[in-house]
């Protein structure tokens, strides 16, 4: 157990010293890949999104490509295809950048439905088909989505059943005033991050993520106190769909994640409704149109409204 | 999981079927059958919806119902009206559209019908259907509580374990509540509804008439007729209840008794004994032959000149009382021979036939008749000889009967050869429950025999032939009547209890405490000591509680959510520990809480143990910075 937290803030100690005011973005997107999940993003250009994955990968000492979405993209610009070889004859596989351990994919959105399902299926699989050979994707796998907000043109908007393999969608807006000075004074922080030393190795990683899934342990009456809010969502007259298996699923899995973060091999009902905001709200469909704040509160009254489990 | 629902119609029908059982034995059969018919109705009905009745047609239906009961209701039958009319607003109830009043109705409906059983035959059964009904009526409001809370509330197997746990237990808080309150509160010393009139007619072995081969069920009766707590004795017993002594050709009749004035002399051995009568709605009470003094309350008796004891009013509620008899054979008395020697009703064939048995002596002649007919006579309770002249038939063709036929040609056969005879209606024999110490004496045990004046006594005679069956052997009792003679020991207490119990004896409790209250006082020593060891026990109880509360996490959170909520902290409902922590304003608060969350989660969440000792510390950390600051 120290050993795992010793990692946990090593990791800590280096984000701090290269990005400044993005502790929520952080937090989150560590979240998410401890809890072998994929993160969206959903904010304005220009606000981070790339030096967050960049610290992410480079603070692991892990492989990272970003691919930038447009609508004439392939799906094969993706995963890499087939291209005969003149000097030996044959077929060469030639793997797109699918294959490395950290991927952005800016502006998903843009990108046409069928390149969209061809990413988020190898993003669930964990491995891509080419032509009948099934290749593995790297370990640690971890995918950063953006996009745009939806009223932009030009936009294929991710269908629910897409949305629901994020583990979290994250809106983390503009920085407050003093982060934002914090940034200025540091200048852009991305090529000391290039230069940087990794905080943990690969394996390292892989070892938090391994404790994530089989060491936190998570208490039977915080899962009935989950399926609780879980059962309320799919009930509740203002929601047209409540949360799907998958998605308490998931949210076990962040609560784990949350709870090694926050140095305990524990969960506890905090780690549960502290974010709920990020990973149960994405997957619900609300009645008629409301406002994020609107159905946040619907949300909020859901989760008051259950018993603690203590 | 079980749907709410279904516990509540369950629980409904239960609660009706017990209702129902407990006035089985007095409601019209048509009133039965029609609450029935409905009950199935509803079953049926839950299933496949297919009834929709009007409410105000329902309503106005039971109403016109209750009219016409009402409108046959006489001061006689006032509870059995009171118990129709009951069933059919259950009946109306079970057909509607079901509501949590609806539910409350039925037990309410339900409870009123157990409870009118009361009043119809206060017996132990009484007992178990009130408790059933206290029981399901409980668990019934319980359910529809919940139910009308929220409808489609589906319980698990832990929850329903939990609330039927939590009901029996404050079902068993409130038994020393009733207890006190029994003894307190104050009782009428006449049962209700024998002043109402009410009437369930004899249930007792016989009557004041005995009628010569009329179908008589009773002699196959296992009911218990009346208790004698006495001590076991060997020879047979006979219950003196009532003389026969006019004869009309048909029935045996008693003529009109005057009290007796003077004492009877009886040689002999000398019982001691108290018997509990259950109602016989005659106006005599049951002694052991020969009886010479009775003690009851509140009931005025005398001694008739036949040697029976006589009560104003009919026994209609159980009595207790208590006697002397002397055990003999025999009692000096004096006799109106013309009126003991009539027989102007019997057939000129008996008189002849029985002129035969004239021997020297009056005591040979009584003997050569009893041999006679204990030889010659078989005993018999099925086809016994009916009609005028049943008595010729039995003594020239059939030559089988029960004791009346015996008995009844005895004393005739006695008459007319000048001898004063007259039959004694009462009970022979027992069953001797050893652990009671008393005689269980059955209907069955109805039994008649023959009082013949020889030589200035009355003399016993008893010339019917022993029965196959015989009450008094336990060894030949098959099992079914062992276990109710079991049930009986019971019963007995049951009986005893209720008879014993009257405000007379409220007072003498509350006399008794406080006189043993005088007494303590009196030895100080004594009252000092009493007083600190029940101090000691209370303290230790209370300790003990106090105590156990302690080792439940629960206690320890609460208190701490108390007291930030007394330090100014706003606290939400459902709201996390952490988020509450987060809200403290005073900073060493604020860590010294976190400190005791991240302990109490830790244990809760992870150890799932809860170090109580430790919980405590934290507690008082907080307090003592509290304190300090």
């Amino acid at each position: 157990m120290d050993k795992i937290i010793g990692l946990v803030d090593r990791l800590f100690n280096y984000y701090k010293k290269f990005l400044q005011g993005k502790d929520l973005g952080i937090k989150l997107s560590l979240i998410a890949f401890l809890s072998r999940g994929h993160i969206l993003i959903e904010d304005s250009p220009g606000l981070g999104k790339t030096t967050l994955a960049i610290a992410i990968a480079k603070s692991m000492g892990v492989t990272f490509s970003r691919i930038q979405c447009t609508n004439d993209l392939l799906p094969t610009d993706i995963t890499g295809l087939n291209i005969f070889n003149k000097e030996t004859g044959e077929f060469e596989f030639k793997p797109g950048p699918i294959f490395n351990n950290i991927l952005l994919v800016d502006e998903i959105n843009r990108a046409t439905p069928k390149t969209q399902s061809a990413l988020l299926e190898a993003m669930g699989e964990k491995q891509v088909t080419i032509e009948g050979k099934t290749f593995k994707l790297s370990q640690p796998y971890f995918v950063i989505a953006t996009q745009n907000s939806v009223e932009s043109y030009g936009t294929f908007p991710l269908p629910e059943s897409q949305l629901d393999r994020f583990i979290m969608k994250i809106n983390l807006g503009y920085p407050t005033k003093e982060e934002e000075l914090e940034i200025l004074k540091g200048g852009s922080s991305r090529s000391k991050i290039y230069e940087s030393e990794p905080a943990i190795s690969k394996d390292d990683a892989l070892t938090l993520i391994e404790f994530v899934k089989e060491k936190v342990k998570i208490d039977d009456t915080i899962l009935e106190y989950l399926i609780e809010i879980v059962d309320k969502t799919r009930h509740h007259s203002k929601m047209v769909t409540g949360l799907s298996t998958r998605a308490a699923l998931s949210i076990v899995n962040v609560a784990k994640a949350l709870a090694l973060i926050n140095r305990r091999d524990y969960v506890i009902p905090e780690d549960i409704t502290d974010y709920y905001k990020y990973t149960m709200l994405h997957r619900i469909t609300f009645k008629g149109a409301l406002s994020n704040e609107e159905k946040l509160d619907i949300l909020e009254s859901i989760i008051k409204s259950v018993k603690l489990p203590y | 999981m079980v749907k709410i629902e279904n516990l509540l119609n369950l629980l409904t029908i239960l609660m009706i079927l017990v209702s129902l059982l407990s006035v089985i034995k007095y409601v019209s059969v048509i009133f039965f059958t029609l609450l029935i018919l409905t009950m199935i109705l509803f079953l049926l009905n839950l299933k496949y919806q297919f009834l929709k009745p009007n409410r105000k047609i329902l309503t106005l239906l039971s109403f016109l119902v209750s009219g016409v009961i009402v409108l046959k209701t006489n001061s006689n039958n006032l509870v059995l009206s009171l118990a129709h009319i009951l069933i059919i607003f259950l009946c109306v109830k079970l057909l509607e559209y079901k509501k949590y009043r609806d539910y409350m109705q039925i037990l309410v409906l339900s409870i009123f019908l157990t409870t009118a059983s009361g009043l119809f035959n206060l017996s132990m059964i009484y007992l178990v259907f009130i408790l059933l009904s206290i029981v399901f009526g409980y668990f019934l409001a319980i359910f529809a509580t919940f139910y009308d809370f929220q409808e489609s509330i589906i319980l698990n197997k832990s929850e329903i374990k939990e609330l039927i746990f939590k009901g029996l237990k404050s079902i068993i808080l409130t038994i020393p509540l009733a207890t006190l309150i029994f003894i307190i509160l104050p009782r009428t010393n006449y049962p209700l509804f024998s002043s109402l009139g009410y009437n369930v007619g004899s249930t007792s072995g016989f009557s004041s008439e005995i009628g010569l081969g009329d179908v008589n069920t009773i002699q196959e009766d296992n009911r218990i007729a009346f208790r004698v707590v006495m001590d076991k004795l060997d020879e047979p017993l006979y219950f003196r209840g009532v003389v026969f002594d006019v004869f009309d050709g048909r029935k045996w009749k008693s003529a009109i008794s005057k009290k007796r004035d003077f004492v009877i002399e009886i040689n002999g051995k000398v019982v001691r004994y108290e018997i509990y009568l259950e109602p016989h709605y005659e106006n005599f009470l049951i002694m052991l032959d020969y009886p010479y003094k009775v003690r009851i309350k509140k009931k005025k008796f005398y001694f008739t000149n036949k040697l029976e004891v006589r009560v104003y009013k009919s026994v209609n509620k159980k009595i207790k009382y208590s006697g002397e008899s002397i055990i003999s054979n025999r009692f000096k008395d004096d006799v109106d021979i013309p009126f003991y020697t009539d027989v102007s009703k019997v057939s000129n064939r008996i008189i002849i036939f029985a002129k035969k048995f004239k021997k020297e002596s009056n005591m040979a002649t009584a003997k050569e008749i009893l041999n006679y007919l204990k030889t010659n006579f078989e005993y018999s309770l099925k086809n016994l000889p009916t009609g005028k002249d049943s008595l010729s038939k039995f003594l020239f063709e059939v030559k089988r009967g029960n004791c009346e036929f015996f008995a009844s040609s005895m004393a005739l056969m006695l008459r007319v050869n000048k001898i004063p005879a007259r039959l004694v209606g009462g009970f022979k024999g027992g069953y001797y429950n050893e652990n009671g110490g008393y005689y269980a004496v059955a209907n069955k045990n109805a039994h008649v025999w023959v009082e013949a004046f020889i030589d200035g006594y009355w003399v016993r005679f008893d010339p019917t032939p022993a029965a196959i069956e015989n009450f008094t052997d336990k060894n030949r009792l098959p099992f079914a009547l062992k276990m109710r003679l079991y049930f009986d020991y019971i019963s007995y207490y049951w009986t005893k209890f209720v008879i014993n119990y009257d405000f007379d004896k409220q007072v003498s409790i509350i006399k008794n405490v406080s006189s043993s209250f005088k007494n303590i006082k009196v030895n100080k020593k004594y009252f000092i000591k009493l007083v600190f060891i029940s101090i000691i026990v209370s303290v230790f109880i209370y300790l003990s509680v106090k105590f156990r509360k302690r080792y439940e996490a629960d206690y320890y959170l609460n208190n701490f959510l108390k007291f930030l909520a007394k330090e100014g902290v706003v606290i939400k409902e459902n709201e996390p520990l952490k988020n509450i922590v987060k809200k403290i304003e005073d900073e060493s608060l604020k860590i010294a809480a976190e400190e005791f969350v991240d302990e109490f989660y830790k244990m809760r969440f992870k150890d799932n143990h809860v170090d109580y000792r430790k919980l405590k510390m934290l507690m008082c950390n907080i307090k003592m910075h509290k304190k300090k600051t």
